[in-house]
């Protein structure tokens, strides 16, 4: 009984901040500190995230490809305590566009938040196309048929939608079993792989397959995207911040809990991984992803069935979450009126509490991103350089303001470390964003300059006038 | 203190106020942790040692269609017995289940029967487990640490009932999620071979109604289990609701599982695979993957976790089952403390685990087997005959006013009950000769020690009582 009188009254609490910063609780407040963890951790998704790039990083490094996670994790928690912080701050819905509205001004945020949505809306077409592709073979249909994979994809994406129309309460408990999902699913590959699949010696996380020394850095920095794009989108819990109770608390701990658990159950997966691999050659030229192939030839075709159940639903549980943190980025822009036709998708749903039209919104764009840009590794690097430039735009208006953080510190703060973690988190995000657009390594340039052209388009002849400068 | 009991004149007053019992629960209440989930992973646990192992000697006895016309029967009884103790649990949410039940609608004998039918049904399961684990391990591993493995499994289970409920919850998961993928794996392993004409084509073979009436105890087997969950109320969050609905899910859960097995095991039927061994699953995934070396060692060792989870779910129910009676005064009192840290009723879980070891040890097989299985019947009737009399006595007792279980539904239920009873004195006669003089001394001992002392706050008891004290204000 006192328990739920103490929730209640943290719930009134957590709604008389959101006045103060601006605005009305809308959305219902539902989410407690484990569901918070799971959200992000259901994207992150390592099950999905690392079986689905593995190949990518042993075509470039081979099994060295390892240590592209190690370096990643280190730099990926660094950045987690770095916006941890700044969340504390500002526990709103729309993640960063909203920290860099707070921390510099409107426009910048305008900018920021765009990169944020970019990136979230690549992040949601990229797992819930690489689960199209997946399910199509694990259906027994021809996976490499692209209206069998785009018919599968939009199944998925209506199911997604309608859990996210239907409410957050549901979305919390797809979470929470994913986090059992994930965990248990490594487990049962860890255990089964080192069991019966174990052919290498552990000296073969230094092996670098065939792969000249003087391309070692460019090769190995490119393989980063493996580990980038899976150790990332962990303000995935910013996002749903006005559904959380006591948001500046448990935000900022569930993001950096999530990478933990995630950095871990990553790391004995991989290894696990590298173990098991026979002849790369063949793993890579298998005609399914690499680490499936690593599985399938360790376990044998019933356990392949029953282990890749795991990944299936680990994928689903990612798409489904990744879809509702787009939904709030969208949201969280046509409530301060920053995008066009924001009265539309700005309306929450009364009998639902959730914004349907812009469930609507979000699925229709994915699934465009779908069809336009049918090729895993375009999807993901769109969404990597989109999230990790968001995180770059944060953190330097962050650096920039400092003052603005240090006056307003939240229940999460790093004291004296604060600037340290901030400049290195920059930079690490700066870097990330680098390679995935700077040839040699990356291939995304072109994209980047011209997502860029039409963003400063759009903001100079539609937004610039009618982006919302209320807000002090 | 002075309480009044049940007295059939109705001329004293009840004393018991709402305070009383309040204040008894705060001295003897357990822990409230478990939810919805918690209890369908209890319930589920606890039936999957049926469906693992022995029932295919209903199968080998009454051929393919003989057994699944038994499993229909069994089924309908199961069914409406889950419906029935799903509808009376919201209104008596209490550690005694089925105890609770019986004592509304026939008195403390009434009660007392039904509550020593659950726990010798619990006590007895747990104790044939132990000794099918142990068959399971020689089978697998050796026959040199078998002793020492069971010993350790036990303890190991034992130690985790009292630490706190949440403890077992979360291991009672683990384990049930490994039992779980067992039969998952078992889908997957037999799909490839399956065959629907081999399914259909059973259909033509011949069978004779008496071998279907043999195989009714081991359809029971399969199926029962479930009612573990029962018996959790007092530690589940708002257990009105979340008693009844894992119930009704626990059963359509337990009726496909069991009708996708027996449908995967005759469409994959070839002589000789199924009917050998007291492991079918396994029996069947060995035949039809032999070369799979991976998938059968996974299905071994994963099959050992079916009988920790009905272990696990089995010493729930009896400690519950022994901490009720026991509190309410039909066992000795002293059985009922509680932990005053951990809330857990410790003497519940140990002395009764010792018995069941010796049990375990000193009881043949098929003992254990008629035992459980004629306790479970027993156990099945007294509720479904209580809902009757409540439903007839009580009928705004009831939640919904219409809630109305098809009456021919439950009488079909009660008849095919007693057949199966019928079934097992006449298959089993010295065994049931044996267990009719348990029963004759249980009996004896609640005239001659327990009646006396039965502690009225108890909430079995005083819901009875002040539901029989409404009944006879409504009826004046």
């Amino acid at each position: 009984m006192k328990f739920e009188v103490d929730l209640e009254k943290q719930i009134e609490k957590d709604i008389e901040d959101l006045h103060n910063m601006g605005y009305a609780q809308e959305l219902y407040r539902a989410i407690g500190g484990f569901s918070n963890f799971a959200i992000t951790f259901s994207i992150i998704s390592v099950l999905s995230g690392l079986m689905m790039l593995y190949g990518y990083g042993l075509k470039l490094v081979g099994p060295f490809s390892i240590w592209t996670w190690v370096v990643v994790s280190f730099f990926q928690i660094i950045l987690a305590l770095a916006l941890g912080e700044i969340v504390s701050i500002y526990p709103l819905a729309g993640g960063v566009y909203k920290w860099t509205e707070r921390l510099s001004n409107e426009h910048l945020g305008w900018f920021c938040g765009l990169f944020s949505l970019l990136g979230w809306l690549a992040c949601t077409a990229g797992i819930e196309f690489g689960l199209g592709v997946f399910l199509s073979s694990y259906l027994g249909f021809d996976h490499t048929n692209l209206k069998i994979v785009l018919i599968i994809t939009s199944i998925i994406i209506i199911l997604h939608s309608l859990i996210n129309i239907f409410g957050i309460k549901i979305v919390a408990w797809f979470n929470d079993l994913s986090v059992n999902i994930h965990i248990i699913g490594v487990i049962i590959i860890v255990i089964l792989l080192l069991s019966f699949g174990q052919r290498n010696p552990i000296s073969s996380i230094f092996n670098t397959g065939e792969m000249p020394v003087d391309t070692m850095f460019f090769n190995f920095a490119q393989a980063l995207l493996m580990s980038a794009w899976t150790l990332t989108a962990f303000d995935a819990a910013a996002n749903v911040s006005e559904e959380s109770i006591n948001p500046s608390k448990v935000v900022p701990w569930g993001m950096i809990f999530a990478v933990l658990a995630s950095v871990f159950l990553g790391s004995i997966l991989l290894l696990s991984l590298n173990l098991a691999l026979p002849d790369i050659d063949k793993t890579l030229n298998s005609g399914i992803p690499a680490a499936l192939y690593v599985i399938f030839n360790a376990l044998g075709p019933t356990m392949y069935k029953f282990v890749t159940a795991f990944i299936l639903l680990a994928q689903f549980a990612a798409g489904l979450s990744s879809q509702t943190v787009l939904i709030r980025i969208l949201y969280s822009f046509s409530r301060d009126d920053n995008i066009s036709l924001s009265k539309v998708w700005k309306y929450v749903s009364p009998r639902y509490d959730t914004p349907i039209y812009s469930i609507f919104l979000a699925s229709g764009a994915t699934f465009l991103l779908c069809i336009f840009a049918a090729f895993l590794p375009a999807i993901t690097s769109i969404s990597t350089l989109g999230i990790y430039f968001s995180y770059a735009i944060v953190l330097a208006a962050g650096l920039l303001n400092r003052n603005k953080i240090i006056q307003n510190r939240g229940p999460f703060n790093l004291g004296k470390y604060s600037f340290l973690i901030h400049i290195i988190s920059f930079l690490w995000a700066l870097f990330v964003t680098g390679i995935m657009i700077i040839p040699p390594i990356g291939n995304s340039g072109r994209t980047f300059i011209i997502i860029l052209i039409v963003l400063i388009i759009y903001y100079m002849f539609v937004m610039r006038k009618s982006i919302n400068t209320k807000i002090e | 203190m002075n309480f009044e009991g049940d007295k059939s004149d109705g001329h004293t007053d009840i004393i018991i106020t709402k305070r009383i019992t309040d204040d008894f629960s705060k001295k003897k209440g357990l822990k409230k942790y478990l939810n919805f989930k918690n209890l369908w992973l209890i319930g589920m646990g606890a039936m999957l040692t049926g469906v693992f192992s022995h029932w295919n000697i209903g199968l080998s006895e009454a051929g393919p269609l003989g057994f699944l016309i038994a499993m229909i029967l069994t089924a309908v009884v199961y069914i409406t017995f889950i419906m029935v103790m799903s509808e009376l649990s919201v209104h008596l949410p209490y550690a005694g289940g089925p105890y609770a039940c019986a004592r509304l609608a026939f008195g403390k004998i009434g009660g007392y029967l039904a509550g020593v039918a659950t726990l010798l049904q619990f006590i007895c399961a747990s104790a044939i487990i132990v000794k099918i684990m142990t068959k399971y391990y020689i089978l697998i591993f050796s026959e040199e640490s078998v002793i020492a493995f069971a010993v350790l499994i036990f303890l190991f289970l034992l130690v985790i009932h009292l630490l706190e409920i949440r403890i077992f919850a979360v291991v009672q998961n683990i384990i049930v999620f490994c039992a779980l993928s067992l039969i998952v794996l078992f889908f997957l392993g037999t799909s490839d071979v399956i065959n629907d004409f081999n399914f259909f084509n059973l259909f033509a073979q011949p069978f004779r109604l008496e071998d279907v009436g043999s195989a009714l105890p081991y359809a029971v087997w399969m199926f029962f289990g479930l009612e573990v969950i029962s018996v959790a109320a007092e530690e589940t969050n708002n257990s009105e609701k979340n008693i009844s609905v894992s119930l009704i899910l626990g059963v359509i859960t337990t009726v496909i599982i069991c009708f996708t097995i027996l449908y995967f095991v005759i469409a994959a039927y070839k002589k000789g695979i199924v009917i050998e061994g007291k492991f079918p699953l396994l029996n069947l995934i060995n035949t039809v993957q032999s070369q799979d070396r991976v998938l059968l060692a996974t299905f071994t060792t994963l099959g050992l976790s079916t009988f920790f989870a009905s272990l696990n779910g089995f010493i729930y129910g009896y400690s519950r089952q022994i901490y009720s009676l026991s509190r309410a005064g039909y066992l000795p009192h002293f059985l009922s403390k509680l932990h005053p840290v951990l809330q857990t009723p410790y003497l519940s879980i140990i002395i009764p685990g010792v018995f069941v070891v010796i049990m375990a040890y000193i009881s043949t097989y098929q003992f254990l087997f008629v035992f459980t299985v004629f306790s479970a019947v027993i156990m099945y009737m007294l509720v479904i005959i209580s809902f009757f009399r409540i439903h007839k006595y009580e009928s705004l007792f009831f939640r919904q006013k219409k809630f109305y279980y098809p009456s021919v539904i439950t009488v079909f239920a009660a008849i095919v009950l007693s057949l199966i009873l019928f079934v097992i004195i006449l298959n089993y006669f010295f065994i049931c000769l044996k267990i009719f003089l348990i029963w004759f001394f249980l009996i004896l001992y609640y005239y001659i020690w327990a009646q006396n002392r039965i502690q009225l706050e108890a909430p079995e008891e005083s819901r009875a009582i002040s539901a029989r004290v409404k009944m006879r204000i409504e009826l004046k």
